[in-house]
Parts: structure tokens; C-alpha cells; sequence
């Protein structure tokens, strides 16, 4: 089993509502990362073949604006693809879960991609 | 197999595999689909180099595309057979490049054959054998390496009943490691 490790870098736009609470803006990433998981032997539970799994995240501050109330700031990103996932092409990645009320959706597009040189 | 590095290699087999590659939609057929049909089915059939089967393909293209388009079935069955026969022709091709994957000669002709096995897979999926088609991409998966580098956006959604985020972020990912 192999895993592939890269790191990111980017920005991203936030769109918030919490109760009467908004907030938007853009930040800079500060941390991510996508494993892509190469499993070449059949293991329980596990399909032969490839997952991936990612994680971003801005330590900016996102501040949201409620009505009556002073502006109060929460992290201003932390998105992750829950679960590793099935990698199934390597253009369009995506998918969702829903679990105690709240649910997730991502999606993982490539519009360009290059192979490392070969050796 | 230095007949396949010349003809895969930038030299006039290039224009023909960029023609065999073109997206090419051609004017709806107003003759006779099933003569055009015919022709391009015996085209892929009598193709017997890579030069031969690279233009049989690019041909053989336009006149599916054409007739994809036009509003009867009447040609299904003609169309089924010559589909048949450019999928095997267009695999002969894309064993031949993986063979120059393997050889380590052509990156760029490692990336064609890549791409082009996924436009196969798009447009005439039912025609595949699907363990072919695996066995063709993990070769050249395995001869092209991990992807060095994406670049691309990622839409995120996060939903309660009191809160709704909402995120679009334009990433690059790099590759850290080389597991190869």
C-alpha cells in the first residue's frame, strides 16, 4: 500500500449563516492536504484500487454579523472529505455524507493536472 | 520497435494522430450514412500500420460524430459495427503506445494515450472490454507515475438547521512524495 502526499495552496471563499448570523469573505489557505491511497492488495472492507481523502483549512478569522449583537469571529475555513473515498478519475472527485442533523457535501475538481518527470 | 517510436514520435504521424485526436463534429451526414458507415468499418478493417490505423481513426471519428447527430435509428445496426471495429482498432493503437510508455521514450505520447483512453471510455464505454480497459490504464498508470501536480477548485458544503456554510476554494496540490 502507497500513499501519495500533497500539500495545497490557495484561497478560499467563505459564505456563512448561523441563526441571524452571516459572514463572508476570502482568506488564504493556511493548511491542507490530500492523501491518495494506492491499495494493491485485497484487504477487508477495503476495495482494491485507489482513495482519496483531503483536508483544507484558513487559521484566518471569519467575523460574522448578528443583528443586536456584537460581531463575533469563528475559524474562517475547515473543510474535509469526511471519509476516504473511492478515487475514481482523477478530474472530478466528490461526495457527501450526512450524519447527527448535519450534512456535508464536497466536490474535487482538477482542470489541469502533470505527472512528475520520469525517471 | 523503432518503426513505433518514428511513427508516434513528432513527425508527420503527428498531424495525423492531432486529426485522430480532434473533436471533430462534422456536418450532419445528408448522403448515404450507411455507405459513409460502411466505408470507415472497412477503412479501420484493412488498417494495418499505425499511420493506416491513426487516419482510419480520425476518419472513422467524424462519421460516428455525424451520424450520433442525425434523428433515426435506421443505422443502428450499421453504426454498431463499425463502432466494434474502431474500438479495436483504437485499442490495437493504444496497446502500441503504452508498449512506447513502457520503453520510457515518449512522455508525451504517455499522456495521449491516457487521455485518449478516457475519451474511449466516455463516448463508446459499452463497446469496451472492461478488464482490457483496466489492465491498459493501470500500465499506464504505473509507467506515468503519480500525478505531480492538480490544480483546481474544491466546493464544500456544510448544512445544519441553523447553519449553512458555503465554501469555493481555488487550489494547487503538489506532491510531497514519490512513492515510485
Amino acid at each position: 500500500m502507497d500513499v501519495l502526499t500533497y500539500t495545497a495552496a490557495g484561497n478560499v471563499t467563505v459564505n456563512a449563516s448561523e441563526g441571524a448570523c452571516r459572514g463572508d469573505g476570502t482568506f488564504v489557505l493556511t493548511d491542507g492536504v490530500l492523501t491518495v491511497t494506492r491499495i494493491s492488495v485485497k484487504m477487508s472492507g477495503l476495495p482494491v484500487g485507489e482513495l482519496y481523502g483531503f483536508g483544507l483549512a484558513s487559521r484566518d478569522l471569519l467575523m460574522m454579523t448578528c443583528p443586536n449583537n456584537p460581531p463575533r469571529p469563528i475559524p474562517a475555513a475547515v473543510l474535509a472529505s469526511d471519509d476516504l473515498t473511492p478515487l475514481k478519475d482523477i478530474d472530478l472527485l466528490s461526495g457527501s455524507v450526512s450524519r447527527g442533523g448535519a450534512s456535508t457535501s464536497w466536490s474535487f475538481k482538477a482542470t489541469d493536472y502533470d505527472y512528475a518527470e520520469q525517471p | 520497435m523503432a518503426w513505433l517510436s518514428g511513427a508516434l514520435c513528432p513527425t508527420p504521424s503527428s498531424s495525423l494522430w492531432n486529426r485522430a485526436q480532434a473533436q471533430v463534429v462534422g456536418p450532419v451526414i445528408t448522403g448515404p450514412g450507411e455507405a459513409e458507415l460502411k466505408r470507415i468499418t472497412k477503412l479501420l478493417d484493412n488498417a494495418k500500420t499505425l499511420d493506416q490505423q491513426l487516419a482510419a481513426l480520425g476518419e472513422a471519428q467524424k462519421v460516428l460524430n455525424a451520424v450520433a447527430q442525425l434523428p433515426t435509428n435506421a443505422l443502428a445496426s450499421r453504426t454498431k459495427v463499425a463502432t466494434k471495429a474502431y474500438v479495436r482498432v483504437a485499442m490495437k493503437v493504444l496497446e502500441a503506445m503504452t508498449l512506447v510508455c513502457e520503453s520510457g521514450r515518449s512522455k508525451k505520447i504517455s499522456l495521449q494515450a491516457k487521455q485518449f483512453l478516457s475519451t474511449l471510455v466516455r463516448d463508446r464505454n459499452a463497446f469496451l472490454d472492461q478488464s482490457a480497459v483496466k489492465k491498459l490504464k493501470t500500465r499506464l498508470d504505473r509507467c506515468l507515475g503519480p500525478v505531480k501536480e492538480y490544480e483546481g477548485t474544491v466546493e464544500y458544503t456544510f448544512k445544519t438547521p441553523e447553519s449553512l456554510i458555503r465554501s469555493k476554494t481555488t487550489v494547487i496540490w503538489i506532491l510531497q512524495n514519490d512513492a515510485r
